[in-house]
């Protein structure tokens, strides 16, 4: 599984980093505008991403942006919907604006922070990922 | 037994017995021509025992050949009287409504349950066109996907049928164009419908109640956020009285704080305590620095980098369990969201004493964990 962690705040980037490396190599973004590049390249060269986890209170390019543009581009890239990467937002933000505009915006997953090593993994699960 | 349709094996059958006949007649005659010319003495007298013997050989052959062929008659007959009863049974027994109509939906058959839930007599709807039993604003699309589909595969549309009472009934209908005839299969979907409408005003109206919760209960917290207690009382959490700051921000005095919450960050990274020690050393050696750039942020009147700097503060102390700085950084954010800052200056002291407060404590809590 090839993740990447797209999150400006150290502390989850490194939970996220060591929790989901035990799956497979994981890349990290500290906001939206470098998660685009790298998402951008892993369709150029083929090698997508498996999962994303987005943060979305990020400087420079929100979560919420960041998702609707890597959607965006999977479909110019008409990248098959069962090799579409899994996104799950990982937010300390719980209000039911910012969750139902993830699930809007086509997100799979949506996890308010702090970071729990079981939830996590069940997610993971849930998105037949693990 | 009444047979009603002729099938082809019967024709064929026959004409192969036809053919049989007329080849052994020909193939007689022939040998009694033979017979006549080669035998040379006494030829009429030979000619008629040849004869005779022919005819009984012609005659026994018939009889054996129509006898085979009128058994296998026989068996295709009752098969195909066995299958049109089976066809009977299925059409008139089927859990769904069956119809078969011509080309121009002219209804040509008909099982008892379009009967039952139409309350419309056989009779009354054999001869009819079907989609003049179909509401007027289904009609067109109803047709227009009869129109539409492809030969020999099945397709599928939802109509209202008038019923008898001239009340409407919701039906969807698959169906399958082939030769000169469309063979509908219906089912009865109105109480489904009713209960999806009904669904659907359930969910909107849960929506809403939910989405006045959720503002209200934000709206709540943020007015009670000076006066939030400590959420967890686990016995590895610190608990220390409360020096006074200021009373605006200050929690009450017999409050109890709770500044590390060890138990519920080893729980949630699982008991991985490599990864616990590595993530307060961060956190130890980061946290000052992200309180001076929020300082940083507030000075320089900067709104959304404080909201956006008191969010990543807030995060990494849920993260970590420092619950007490988790609770103010969310009161500055909160405040900074509202556009009213009047409360920061009093709050950032409060985070920067609860900081002190913290690195104290993990400085001799760490020394234990290390070992």
């Amino acid at each position: 599984m090839k993740s990447l962690i797209v999150e400006d705040e150290i502390i989850s980037l490194t939970i996220l980093e060591k929790l989901l490396g035990e799956f497979g190599p994981v890349s990290g973004a500290v906001n939206g505008n470098e998660a685009m590049k790298l998402v951008d390249d892993a369709l150029a060269s083929n090698d997508y991403f498996n999962l994303i986890c987005l943060d979305i209170m990020m400087p420079e390019m929100d979560g919420h942006t960041a998702l609707k543009k890597i959607r965006m581009l999977e479909e110019q890239n008409n990248l098959p919907s069962e090799k579409s990467t899994k996104i799950i937002m990982t937010s300390a933000l719980n209000d039911f604006d910012h969750i139902r505009s993830s699930y809007a915006n086509l997100c799979d997953g949506y996890l308010v922070k702090p970071i729990d090593k079981t939830r996590l993994r069940l997610e993971l699960r849930r998105l037949e990922l693990i | 037994m009444k047979i009603k349709p002729i099938h082809p094996h019967i024709d064929e059958t026959a004409a192969h017995i036809r053919s049989r006949t007329i080849a052994l007649y020909g193939i007689l005659t022939l040998f009694f021509i033979l017979v006549l010319f080669v035998e040379s003495d006494k030829p009429v007298l030979n000619f008629f025992n040849f004869s005779l013997l022919a005819a009984f050989l012609l005659i026994s052959l018939l009889i054996i050949g129509i006898r085979k062929k009128s058994r296998s008659l026989h068996e295709v007959l009752c098969s195909l009287s066995r299958r049109s009863d089976e066809y009977d049974l299925y059409f008139n027994s089927g859990i769904d409504m069956l119809c078969i109509t011509s080309k121009d939906g002219i209804i040509i058959r008909l099982n008892p349950l379009w009967e039952e839930v139409l309350g419309i007599k056989h009779s009354e709807l054999e001869g009819k066109n079907f989609f003049d039993q179909v509401h007027t604003d289904d009609r067109e699309n109803a047709t227009s996907e009869i129109l539409k589909s492809i030969d020999n595969s099945v397709h599928a549309f939802e109509c209202r049928c008038i019923c008898k009472d001239e009340s409407y009934r919701w039906i969807r209908c698959r169906f399958l164009c082939h030769s000169e005839s469309i063979y509908i299969a219906g089912c009865d979907i109105t109480e489904y419908k009713e209960s999806l409408s009904d669904m659907t005003e359930k969910c909107e109206f849960l929506r809403k109640q939910a989405e006045a919760a959720f503002a209200s209960a934000i709206e709540t917290r943020v007015e009670k956020q000076d006066d939030i207690q400590p959420l967890s009382d686990s016995s590895n959490e610190v608990r220390i009285p409360d020096p006074s700051v200021d009373n605006t921000v200050n929690m009450p005095e017999t409050a109890e704080r709770v500044i590390f919450d060890y138990d519920g960050l080893l729980r949630r990274l699982m008991n991985d305590t490599v990864l616990v020690r590595t993530i307060l050393d961060i956190y130890i050696q980061d946290i000052p620095v992200q309180v001076e750039t929020l300082k940083k942020y507030f000075h320089s009147d900067d709104l959304q980098k404080l909201i956006l700097q008191a969010h990543t503060i807030k995060g990494a102390s849920s993260n970590v369990g420092a619950e007490e700085i988790r609770q103010t950084a969310f009161s500055i954010e909160t405040a900074g969201r509202r556009g009213d800052i009047s409360s920061v200056p009093d709050l950032i002291n409060k985070l920067e004493m609860q900081l002190r407060d913290f690195l104290d404590y993990m400085a001799t809590r760490l020394k234990t964990l290390h070992q």
